[in-house]
């Protein structure tokens, strides 16, 4: 029977070319005028964004400013300008710049693990940009901190090998966190045992700073003083890795709103009277709707990642079985989430308004437009309770984190929870009415 | 095939069936006729168990509505007031989607959906979307929605609302064929016409209450209405014709109206013989003559005191 009711849902939604449009093109589309706004679409201008003009305001030792503003450079992330902090407000108000950075005189004291206040900054109209400009600097500047104290320590005369002269800790950066670097360091070089007091403070402030930005936001190709490329941050990202599983989590609560709204719209054209009188199981109906819900869910999921594989050369992370069990833990918990009020609201037009103010809410305050963590407390205490935040997590651990199947499984059974309740407060809601007879 | 007994549905304060009870035989086209919101649609939901009865009882092939319901819905087709049509289906996917849901699949489905599009005169529209059907055509599939699995009794609530009078007498014609077949109908409707050239018998539903039953020629005995022999004569044999009549017993009243003799009788039709017979042996011949039988519309209104369509 539930067969019989989906397949009749998927065959009404098929031939009805608006409900087509609105599931899969119009997301479709808006996800294309992104790609053509970042400059990603067809892969013709490059996967990844366009380079971010930023001013750099200070003057900060020899030592850390060639390394930040080459690396800013390599990464191909950033246009680094330094200016004085007129010229960097003037940029920034013009919109030249996306943002200035203010880097503090002492910033030397970053290596003995001080903390330093590092000014951005931000172009109020790129307000993503500007934001991508302040995690990667920071991390950026982390990371310059982490090999300056290595060579600091290794080297404390001046900090550098000579010109021609052997560098015998060149191939400490390659692939390795600090912890690693300072243990190698610790196991081989005796020598530099005076220094480690100093350096596991600085580690203990890397540690610290790290875990505000673990996982990190945005990763970033470093190229570090050996010359050599360390992936320690992981592959450079395409925005289409931050933006599309948020559109898609976003486009899904819509589907998910009008799959459930289909109960109103069976009733007012007389077909659910019809279904009524049909021998189907007490919750039949309600569940046909939760399943069609569902693989309308995945399907659209499906063609928007295709789309931005294919299209805007985003990531799916390392692990399709990952994406996949997010992709359907996703779905089958959007498809629950509409049920109840579907039940509870009188009829199609005060379901469609009542589950759009819902959807944009909990979107704005889920994370599916800005990130949560640059929310205020408040906002983000109360986002930490949206079905599409635990959503939203979830392809970015899998997308932006790389991370796997089996370190994901938190995260879905997080999500199959959700749908469990919602189904169980839908029937709950069904029951209390009178089953199929309050449907009427 | 269906047995109401004393049933009671109210609706907070309204009642809309009030102890209603009646009884309809295999292979009968029962109507119940009466005004919106007269109770009808009501009762044919307390019977297709879309409602639970407040009070009283009601069984459909046996089975008791309330005690087994879902025996109840594998006997029963239920043809609802609206176009309860998927539009943007097509016909032959309508029926299969129906089909299915009562357990019909493969070779037997195709037969069955292949004979009702026939019997519905849509074999050629069956891959069409329905949205782009003209009225009639949805209001006979919406019919054949209802038939798709055979059942037993079929429930058909005022199925030609809207539509024209050539589509009207399509769908009484497909009626007929169906019930020709064996097929038990209760049909409501507030059409006069429609029920008096459709059902064997006839309940006047209103306030949720019967208030007549029987076929035609029993409700209008049941009410005392009339016929009426209306007869042109040459203007002085008019009064001499009248008073003669008047004094049969079977006559109620005769009267000259407008020139014209008005007998007003039980039987109008059993009249004419004799009335023929006495004009004869006077020597007069008709002019004209005229029996007016008393309608469903009459005997509603003096029922109910409103119009049906009211």
């Amino acid at each position: 029977m539930l067969r019989v009711l989906v397949l009749k849902d998927i065959r009404r939604w098929w031939s009805d070319r608006q409900a087509v449009v609105v599931t899969l093109l119009l997301p479709l589309l808006l996800t294309g005028v992104l790609g053509i706004s970042f400059g990603g679409f067809g892969g013709g201008g490059g996967p990844e964004m366009e380079a971010i003009p930023l001013a750099l305001v200070g003057d900060p030792p020899t030592l850390l400013k060639e390394p930040l503003e080459r690396a800013l450079r390599e990464s191909g992330l950033f246009t680094p300008v330094w200016c004085d902090s007129a010229e960097a407000e003037r940029l920034v108000r013009k919109g030249e710049a996306r943002a200035a950075v203010l880097l503090p005189g002492d910033l030397q004291d970053l290596l003995s693990g001080e903390r330093v206040a590092i000014g951005v900054w931000k172009d109020p109209v790129s307000v993503f940009q500007a934001d991508i400009v302040e995690q990667i600097l920071r991390r950026m500047l982390l990371r310059v901190q982490g090999g300056e104290a290595v060579y600091v320590t290794a080297w404390p005369a001046d900090g550098f090998p000579a010109e021609g002269e052997p560098d015998p800790f060149g191939d400490l950066f390659e692939g390795d966190s600090l912890v690693g670097i300072w243990r190698r360091i610790r196991d081989s070089s005796p020598e530099a045992d005076a220094a480690r007091a100093k350096f596991e403070a600085i580690l203990d402030h890397q540690a610290a700073l790290s875990d505000a930005f673990d996982p990190p936001a945005v990763s970033l190709q470093v190229v570090d003083r050996t010359g050599k490329v360390a992936e320690e941050f992981g592959p450079s990202r395409n925005m289409f890795d931050y933006i599309l599983p948020g559109m898609g989590v976003f486009f899904l609560m819509f589907a998910a709103a009008a799959a459930a709204g289909d109960l109103h719209r069976e009733r007012a054209a007389g077909t659910l009277r019809r279904l009524l009188v049909a021998p189907l199981g007490n919750s039949d109906l309600l569940v046909g709707k939760w399943l069609f819900a569902m693989l309308n869910g995945l399907l659209q999921l499906t063609v928007l990642f295709t789309a931005g594989r294919l299209l805007f050369k985003m990531s799916l992370g390392p692990d399709p079985l990952a994406l996949v069990m997010a992709a359907v833990a996703t779905s089958a918990m959007l498809a629950s989430l509409f049920l109840p009020l579907a039940l509870l609201t009188a009829n199609e037009k005060q379901m469609g308004t009542i589950s759009t103010g819902v959807t944009l809410f909990m979107a704005l305050v889920g994370g599916n437009f800005i990130n949560v963590d640059q929310m205020p407390p408040v906002l983000q205490a109360v986002g930490r309770f949206t079905p599409n935040y635990w959503a939203n997590l979830t392809f970015n651990d899998i997308i932006v984190h790389g991370r796997g199947a089996a370190d994901i499984l938190p995260r879905i059974a997080v999500l199959f929870g959700i749908a469990a309740a919602l189904l169980a407060v839908a029937v709950a809601i069904y029951r209390r009415r009178g089953g199929k007879v309050g449907l009427l | 095939m269906i047995r109401v007994s004393n049933l009671v549905k109210s609706f907070g304060d309204l009642r809309a069936v009030d102890d209603l009870s009646f009884a309809v035989g295999q292979g009968e086209i029962f109507g119940l006729l009466g005004p919106n919101g007269a109770g009808k649609t009501t009762t044919i939901s307390v019977l297709a168990t879309l409602l639970p009865a407040d009070a009283g009882s009601a069984t459909v092939c046996g089975h008791d509505v309330a005690v087994d319901p879902a025996a109840v819905r594998r006997r029963i087709g239920v043809v609802p007031q609206e176009l309860a049509l998927y539009e943007e289906l097509t016909a032959e996917q309508n029926l299969n989607t129906f089909g299915r849901l009562y357990g019909l699949e493969g070779p037997r489905l195709k037969s069955r959906v292949g004979e009702l599009l026939e019997l519905a005169e849509l074999a050629e529209h069956a891959r069409r979307p329905v949205k782009g059907f003209s009225g009639g055509m949805k209001r006979r599939l919406n019919i054949m929605l209802g038939l798709v699995h055979a059942p037993d009794v079929l429930f058909l609530d005022e199925p030609t609302v809207g539509i024209d009078a050539q589509a009207r007498t399509r769908i009484l014609d497909l009626i007929r064929s169906m019930n020709a077949r064996g097929l038990t109908v209760l049909y409501t409707t507030h059409y006069l016409e429609e029920a008096e050239h459709l059902c064997d018998r006839i309940g006047v539903i209103d306030h949720g209450r019967l208030a007549a039953l029987g076929n035609k020629e029993e409700l209008i005995r049941q009410i005392g209405e009339s016929d009426v022999v209306r007869v042109q004569l040459p203007t002085a044999a008019l009064e001499r014709a009248a008073a003669t009549a008047g004094a049969w017993p079977d006559v109620s009243l005769a009267e000259l109206r407008k020139g014209k003799l008005e007998i007003h009788c039980r039987d109008g039709a059993a009249l004419l013989p004799r009335l023929q017979a006495e004009l004869s042996a006077g020597g007069l011949g008709l002019d004209q003559l005229e029996v007016i039988r008393p309608n469903l519309e009459s005997l509603y209104l003096k029922i109910t005191g409103r119009a049906l369509r009211e």
